[in-house]
């Protein structure tokens, strides 16, 4: 199974990067395709510290808490976000997801350089992606808080099928398998 | 857009320095031209979670992204004005944006020998000049956000 994504950009043959878009306290964030594994609901989670997911562990990642952003309550689009690397994984909960995206290199920008400060190890680029920008953030910060796990690299076999539960529309545009 | 300085005499043998004065929570401000990228509509920003200080925000041009500097908020002041503006400082990283309140930017002309030292210690400046309201501190753009 392979995820599929709109694509920002049009030149053909340009290295590409995919995203999942999430909203965290009305900031779009870009969340590495590769690290997840699929998204629930919070019907569907539940409110738990550890979400247990095909007998694997997803320690609860405090996301809004770590950028230093107001998270809004749970509301119909909230979502959780399982991620995992090299055995290492963890959910976050977020405000709304957007889709996943396919991005030509060229359109993630480095982080200006006048941002000189611990941040610089937590973005990987800034996105840009419909009218604004979304931050992308970069996979070892974003897991760097999570329970070590013992089940060393995932392979593809291993992954947990994109779950789609979410029938809303932008959903249905912006993921399909 | 911008009005010229009135009044002002050269002096043949004198050294003209060309400032932008501008303000910033009614508060003025000046800058050298030549640290000037240009100025438009402010039109918004997009935040960006950051230890930097003062800089915590993006603005988007087209395909470009520059950060903004939030001069307003060094000063402790705040903006004013619902048309507020852009000011694009160059500085050796990149261009930077600040918004600034709606009045229009004045440009200035003046001998540099006029230039004096800033007493203050609130903000980075080249010096500061004396017009007949206040002394209007010089800010050093290209150094905002360096410190």
């Amino acid at each position: 199974m392979s995820l599929r994504g709109h694509r920002i950009g049009s030149a053909a043959h340009v290295p590409i990067e995919r995203f999942l878009i999430v909203e965290i306290g009305s900031q779009q964030f870009a969340l590495p395709a590769d690290l997840v594994q699929g998204l629930m609901t919070m019907e569907e989670s539940g409110f738990v510290n550890t979400l247990t997911v095909q007998g694997q562990d997803y320690p609860s990642l405090d996301l809004g808490d770590r950028l230093g952003l107001a998270q809004a309550g749970n509301g119909p689009e909230t979502r959780m976000v399982l991620l995992a690397q090299a055995g290492i994984r963890a959910c976050i909960r977020v405000d709304q997801v957007h889709g996943l995206v396919e991005v030509e290199r060229p359109r993630v920008v480095p982080l200006p350089g006048q941002f000189r400060s611990e941040e610089r190890n937590w973005y990987v680029g800034l996105i840009l992606y419909g009218e604004g920008v979304a931050v992308g953030l970069h996979s070892r910060w974003l897991l760097s808080g999570a329970m070590q796990g013992h089940g060393g690299w995932l392979n593809q076999s291993q992954r947990l099928p994109l779950r789609l539960s979410d029938t809303s529309d932008r959903m249905r545009k912006g993921i399909a398998c | 857009m911008l009005r010229g300085a009135v009044g002002r005499q050269r002096q043949a043998t004198s050294q003209l320095c060309h400032l932008l004065v501008f303000s910033v929570g009614g508060r003025r401000l000046a800058v050298k031209t030549e640290e000037i990228g240009g100025i438009s509509a402010w039109s918004g920003s997009i935040p960006i979670p950051s230890c930097t200080p003062f800089i915590s925000s993006v603005i988007r041009r087209d395909q470009a992204v520059f950060p903004v500097f939030d001069l307003a908020g060094m000063l402790k002041v705040r903006v004013k004005g619902d048309q507020r503006l852009c000011l694009m400082a160059k500085q050796a990283d990149g261009a930077m944006a600040i918004c600034i309140d709606e009045e229009m930017p004045v440009l200035h002309s003046l001998d540099s020998a006029k230039i004096q030292a800033y007493r203050d210690n609130d903000i980075d400046t080249v010096g500061c000049f004396t017009d007949e309201f206040e002394d209007v501190p010089i800010i050093a753009a290209a150094r905002l956000g360096a410190a």
